[in-house]
């Protein structure tokens, strides 16, 4: 099943809608965590061969996580595209969050979130007492 | 391993490193057998994260049960916990014990749950501690022994004394006093008994006890149970007969001491009293000179 919340994506390349709300991550989650996203992906015109691939990282060009490319058919009108992904293993850090679609290879439609997703982390050193 | 008291409240000091910064965070500490029974616990702690070493105080009432437990501390961030720790050393809680008399032999005696101090006879002042002595012994020559403090004239307590409860015994036989304080409350805590004393203005943080006029007092060597609270001995102790003031019976006697709080009232509350048999032999039938 699909877990989290929603989380807005903006457009960032492409002919498509400016938002997409995906259900997927919630903000803090933890190391090497597995989560799915459900994207409303739009893809016109219908019957292309599609992927989608949704990322985490720094930059649109550093992936510190991937769900890999997931193929679909578009059908012209908006449909739910799962998104598995692995958060990264090293807390401490937050990544933005990318989504992008492909036909053919080619790759026209780039969304980014709105909101980072932050994978904690940290230690304890001795206590002492008082 | 750290030891504490039971039901003693004590603030666990975390250095948590929790990263990125900006986050929301809670942190806990928790005593218990295993990670998953807790038997004591701070609560979570919220704190927000610096990204570097942040001091995070997890205050803490530590079990009432005397016992070894396992500590954990666990860290979330908007609810995920994303740092589990186990303590390096488990935490020990024990029963309280005499430490009045640290150079002094200790044996517990089971069957009446006290500290009794073994050895007897010749001894007289015992240093005992930082701030404080305490006056123990015998002598053929009298009990001509001052009483014995630093330059201050108050005796300032630096270490906790923990003592264990009493059964319950007769004896008390020294104008000894020894006053010191704890914290923000004065104690008194006296050593034998005095039959007229007085009680200076009790300060914020220490408490005087002036000895008012030559001792009289009543020894007897009679197991005497079931004595309440602190008390002033009457100057006839119903056991045994009167005997005239100073010690006029040889024999091995007994000591009876305790600690309480007592008010500028004169009221006092809490505190314990403990035993320590055959503390002292009077060989002669002298009487001290006082």
């Amino acid at each position: 099943m699909i877990e989290g919340v929603n989380v807005e994506f903006i457009k960032t390349r492409g002919n498509g809608p400016e938002r997409l709300k995906v259900e997927m991550l919630d903000p803090i989650l933890a190391p090497s965590s597995a989560r799915t996203a459900k994207a409303p992906i739009t893809a016109k015109p219908a019957g292309m061969a599609c992927q989608a691939e949704l990322f985490l990282g720094p930059n649109p060009t550093t992936k510190s996580a991937t769900s890999g490319m997931v193929s679909f058919t578009s059908t012209g009108a908006s449909q739910d595209v799962n998104l598995p992904v692995t958060m990264p293993a090293n807390g401490g850090a937050s990544y933005h969050v990318y989504i992008d679609v492909y036909a053919g290879g080619m790759k026209f439609l780039s969304y980014i979130a709105t909101e980072d997703v932050v994978i904690p982390g940290g230690s304890i050193g001795p206590i002492t007492w008082s | 391993m750290p030891q504490f008291s039971p039901g003693e409240s004590k603030t666990a000091i975390a250095p948590i490193v929790a990263k990125p910064s900006g986050m929301d965070c809670e942190a806990e500490l928790f005593l218990g057998p295993d990670d998953a029974t807790k038997v004591g616990s701070s609560g979570r702690v919220p704190f927000v994260s610096t990204g570097a070493t942040k001091n995070v105080n997890l205050p803490i009432t530590l079990p009432s049960s005397p016992g070894t437990y396992h500590g954990y501390i666990d860290v979330f961030a908007e609810g995920l916990r994303f740092l589990a720790y186990k303590l390096t050393e488990d935490v020990v809680i024990t029963s309280p014990e005499l430490l009045l008399c640290p150079g002094w032999p200790l044996t517990i005696d089971p069957e009446h749950k006290v500290i009794a101090v073994t050895g007897v006879g010749g001894k007289k002042f015992k240093e005992v501690g930082k701030g404080f002595t305490i006056l123990f012994g015998a002598s053929t020559q009298g009990w001509n022994i001052p009483v014995f403090f630093p330059d201050l004239q108050y005796a300032v307590l630096t270490e906790p004394i923990r003592v264990s409860k009493l059964s319950g015994l007769s004896v008390a036989f020294r104008n000894v006093s020894i006053y010191f304080s704890i914290g923000n409350k004065g104690l008194i805590f006296f050593l034998g008994y005095l039959p007229t004393w007085s009680i200076d203005t009790m300060q914020e943080s220490v408490t005087q006890v002036v000895c008012s006029g030559p001792p009289a007092f009543r020894g007897q060597r009679v197991y005497w149970p079931g004595i309440q609270g602190v008390e002033i001995f009457s100057d006839t102790i119903d056991v045994g007969g009167e005997y005239a003031p100073g010690w006029s019976c040889p024999g091995t006697y007994h000591v009876i001491f305790g600690w309480g709080i007592l008010s500028e009232y004169g009221e006092w509350s809490g505190g314990e009293r403990f035993l320590i048999p055959n503390a002292v032999e009077c060989s002669a039938e002298v009487g001290p000179d006082w």
